[in-house]
């Protein structure tokens, strides 16, 4: 029986233990903070590290902490849930452009790389210019600019698939094309759509903070990662940790996933 | 000395990615003494290529040579350093690959890389060298050898890819040529002509040569030593007349047994009538069907065949002939462009979507 | 050369194809809001015929099919229109502000290609040794974590601690030397690391992976030295590879710009374009949108013709 440590090496366990830590935190963060986000700590702003605030006070006085424990559930949540939308939706579009007949296929795939050929910050920009960023819009629209992606590997991934010995049998056999693609095709497309999946996460943070750190995504009073970088800017030219901070916890969280990808990736 | 080449107790490990070690050579000793062949035979994994390879000190990735002695003439191999190894291989030994088209660099013109031994080792200027390559090239039946070195490897079929790979091998005169498997590759009727090249250009030049092949017609023509090799170990070692006609060990006997294809028993194909599947006529292939009524890429032409009930029908060729073809036409997953096939005798429709199940079920099961 | 012709005429047709339907999608997006746009721009108290002579001005009252041809002729003719945020013509903020961006980019392409070429080649060249370990995790950081970060980090470092350059980017008319490089030092520098990083990266894996090729081991076996394999024949190989990461990543650079000028306050295009997000300024959006779309589809078209070109089977 392999340990972790064969699996992974040390730095995908120093990946995993990040991720870790930020699923736990988006998980527990609001009951186990400090203080309320809202809630005013010190009348001094942008407070250095102390031992009463680990993370100083922002802007207005609040505890960085208690608002980085806050956002992360907004940020890991919402990006998670976009993934996985990107996954299903991809996924299951791909499947079916494979095992249809041509036209199916060839209208999704023209349809796909008109999306493909929009970059994701512009597509995200012009969506949130038509329909707004509360927080449901938000996930449907990283989730949506994903898709295509996931799509692309999905479809090139079930293609090869299609083609191989076991599945040609097994059409022989008689078998219909929904249990072909469900039984046949879609098992052996699990680990490395497993492994798009993790990127993709990765992604959508990127954007999501990027979006947020324009004051586009998460709105007032609700504040992710990337929203919290953006209020405290000005907290910039005194090195505040009330701006670092939120921007390591960006780092930190893309950085251990990413960690865990790559080396799940080369031991395979 | 009058051996070239002498290997002592050579052992090669293999390492895999969670740190097991396991020996793939093992104690494996034979010398040849200068102008002879030596083969090396063995089932897939017997660890031929890697004593071959090893003979440069030249492990795959993942496998290192640890322990034993092999010397090349007065060198011994195990002692040099990375340099001095990078001077030996390419000049005194060089290595004919199993599969020339990708061995060869898909950018580089033939000509540059036949030359590069010579211009790496500086054994020749460039003019010389070329003239050289021609001359080689000739004497390996190669067609259009004036020419034939400013063409692109992909411009250039297979077996003689597998002939150039012999010059690129013979350019700097190397005291030992490895030639490792290099007509596995090739369809039957081109293997007969590149071994005969290469068997040519060997004898001309009293070559010292290593010869790995699984093939014993192969090596009853080339050789004259044999090595028979399983698991890594030596299970015999000898001259070829002795190996192939009075073996002595009992891994080698089941070798040359397996070499004769033994006709299987008819057991009573003749007393059977029925009649299960007839195929008539039958035109198909890929692509649409254009206006003669012949698909763009015609595979099978006009084929007929029967096959009576509990029989089985053995279809033969070699790769481009069309058996997966006829198999797949048959099975119905590629409709005939003419033609008919006939299954206890219903007619079955040739798209695998116009079959009942029933049509299915009646296929003989083995 | 007829084949490569054909194959490129064939990706340019495609391209075409694509930009008409996302030009159609970006259409359809920025019209498919609930409300209406007239009264959103006159308020509660105007009277209905007042909306309706807007509305017929605006071209609302026409079919959508006609209202998006209407757009596309205008758009392709160069005159699309008035911005609804400031009332200035949109060819004129445009041809303002893009020649801007252009620059940007230019410069941190001419700066961060070679670079990067230069320490992805020396990463697989010592692959597995410490330098190139050293440097994957670096580039790693990098490419993992958002623009913003290493934006402010920039800032942080050299104006703030080092305050050596300025933070915000605008240069008098006529800049000296100095004047230019001090302006365009952070944004150019930030978006470098980011290109950098990334190019590296495939740069090294492309190089790598020809590395892996049964040609190279062969090559080996002739005695080559490591740097003869690495230069001579695994990167003439991977050419076409590289070639296609450097242009991927360049249209990557069409999103990086955008957090780049904000945060730089730099007045290029894609500033110009979050504006108009913010202010819900629907024909300077679509505008930029189209804009962008079309350079990344045009970068895109080149990555896939170093593609075909560098595939031999294609030379005569």
């Amino acid at each position: 029986m392999k340990n972790w440590y064969d699996y992974l090496g040390i730095s995908g366990l120093v990946g995993l233990a990040l991720a870790l830590l930020w699923i736990f935190v988006s998980l527990t963060g609001p009951i186990i903070a400090p203080y309320g986000p809202g809630e005013i700590v010190d009348y001094e702003v942008f407070l250095p590290m102390s031992w009463e605030h680990p993370l100083g006070t922002d802007y207005l006085g609040r505890s960085v902490l208690s608002r980085i424990m806050d956002g992360a559930r907004f940020t890991v949540g919402l990006a998670f849930a976009a993934a996985l939308l990107a996954a299903f939706l991809g996924t299951g579009l791909g499947l079916i452009s494979a095992v249809s007949g041509k036209a199916l296929d060839e209208s999704i795939s023209r349809v796909m790389d008109a999306l493909l050929a929009i970059p994701n910050k512009i597509f995200a920009l012009v969506m949130i210019a038509g329909f707004g960023s509360s927080i449901p819009l938000l996930l449907l629209i990283t989730g949506i600019a994903y898709t295509p992606g996931v799509f692309r590997i999905a479809r090139s991934l079930a293609v090869n698939i299609n083609q191989m010995d076991y599945v040609q049998v097994a059409r022989a056999r008689g078998e219909g094309r929904l249990y072909l693609a469900c039984f046949e095709v879609l098992p052996n497309m699990i680990h490395p759509m497993l492994t798009d999946f993790g990127l993709r996460f990765v992604y959508v943070v990127l954007l999501l903070s990027s979006l947020s750190f324009l004051g586009l995504g998460v709105q007032p009073p609700n504040a992710d990662l990337g929203s919290l970088v953006r209020e405290n800017m000005s907290g910039l030219w005194d090195g505040a940790p009330a701006i670092l901070a939120p921007a390591a916890a960006i780092a930190s969280l893309t950085i251990g996933v990413n960690l865990v990808i790559d080396s799940l990736r080369g031991r395979r | 000395m009058s051996d070239l080449i002498r290997v002592e107790n050579l052992r090669v490990v293999a390492r895999s990615d969670d740190g097991h070690e396991k020996t793939i050579v093992r104690d494996v000793g034979f010398s040849i003494p200068r102008g002879e062949v030596l083969a090396l035979i063995g089932e897939s994994g017997s660890g031929k290529t890697t004593i071959a390879l090893a003979l440069m000190r030249y492990a795959r990735k993942g496998c290192h040579i640890s322990g034993g002695s092999i010397r090349l003439g007065d060198t011994d191999l195990m002692s040099l350093s990375q340099s001095e190894l990078q001077s030996l291989r390419g000049r005194r030994v060089s290595y004919v690959a199993q599969s020339a088209a990708s061995s060869f660099n898909p950018s580089m013109k033939i000509m540059s890389q036949i030359l590069e031994a010579t211009q790496i080792h500086r054994t020749l200027p460039r003019k010389e060298a070329e003239a050289k390559a021609v001359d080689l090239f000739r004497a390996l039946a190669l067609p259009n050898p004036e020419t034939i070195g400013s063409r692109y490897p992909h411009q250039v079929s297979g077996g003689q890819l597998q002939r150039l790979m012999a010059a690129m091998a013979l350019i700097t005169d190397p005291e030992l040529v490895i030639f490792d498997e290099p007509t596995t590759a090739l369809d039957v009727t081109t293997q007969i002509d590149v071994l005969q090249a290469f068997k040519r250009v060997v004898e001309e030049r009293g070559i010292t040569a290593v010869y790995v092949s699984h093939d014993l017609a192969v090596v009853a023509q080339m050789a004259d030593q044999v090595v028979v090799l399983n698991n890594g170990e030596i299970r015999e070692m000898g001259r070829t007349e002795q190996i192939l006609n009075a073996p002595g060990n009992d891994y080698t006997k089941q070798l040359l047994a397996a070499a004769r294809p033994a006709l299987r028993s008819a057991g009573n194909a003749d007393e059977v009538e029925e009649l299960l599947l007839s195929v008539e006529g039958l035109v198909a292939g890929y692509g649409k069907i254009g206006a003669d009524g012949r698909p763009t890429i015609p595979i099978l032409e006009d084929i007929d065949l029967s096959i009576k009930r509990g029989t089985t029908l053995g279809v033969i060729g070699e790769s481009g002939s069309g058996k997966s073809t006829l198999a797949r036409v048959i099975a119905g997953l590629v409709p005939p462009a003419a033609g008919t096939i006939t299954l206890a005798g219903e007619t079955l429709p040739g798209d695998l979507a116009q079959r009942t199940r029933e049509q299915f079920s009646t296929r003989p099961t083995r | 050369m007829s084949t490569i012709a054909n194959l490129f005429l064939k990706r340019l047709g495609t391209s075409m194809v694509t930009l008409l339907l996302v030009s159609a999608v970006v259409f359809l997006i920025t019209n498919l809001l609930p409300g209406d746009p007239a009264q959103a721009m006159l308020g509660q108290a105007a009277t209905p015929e007042v909306l309706e002579a807007l509305r017929v001005k605006l071209g609302l009252d026409q079919p959508p099919h006609i209202r998006y041809l209407n757009w596309l002729g205008a758009l392709l003719s160069g005159d699309p229109g008035v911005s609804l945020a400031n009332n200035m013509p949109i060819a004129e903020l445009v041809s303002d502000r893009l020649p801007r961006s252009l620059l940007l980019a230019g410069i941190t392409a001419v700066v961060a290609v070679p670079f990067a070429l230069f320490v992805g080649i020396m990463a697989a060249m010592y692959s597995g040794s410490r330098v190139d370990r050293f440097i994957s995790s670096i580039v790693m950081f990098i490419v993992a974590v958002p623009e913003f970060l290493v934006a402010t980090t920039a800032v942080l470092i050299f104006a703030v601690q080092l305050g050596w350059l300025s933070s915000v980017s605008y240069a008098p008319p006529d800049p000296s030397l100095s004047q230019f490089l001090a302006t365009y030092a952070l944004p150019v520098m930030t978006l470098c690391l980011v290109l950098i990083g990334q190019m590296a990266r495939m740069t090294r894996s492309a190089l790598i992976e020809q590395m892996q090729q049964p040609y190279v081991e062969m090559a080996v076996l002739k005695g080559a030295s490591h740097s003869r394999l690495v230069l001579r024949h695994a990167l003439p190989n991977a050419v076409g590879p590289i070639a296609n990461a450097v242009a991927l990543s360049l249209s990557y650079l069409m999103g990086g710009v955008v957090i780049v000028e904000v945060i730089f306050n730099y007045p290029g295009i894609a500033s110009l374009m979050v504006d108009s997000v913010t202010n819900r300024d629907f024909p300077l959006l679509q505008v930029c949108a189209m804009l962008f779309c079309t350079g990344y589809l045009i970068l895109v078209l080149m990555a896939d013709v170093c593609a075909i070109l560098s595939n031999p089977k294609l030379r005569k």
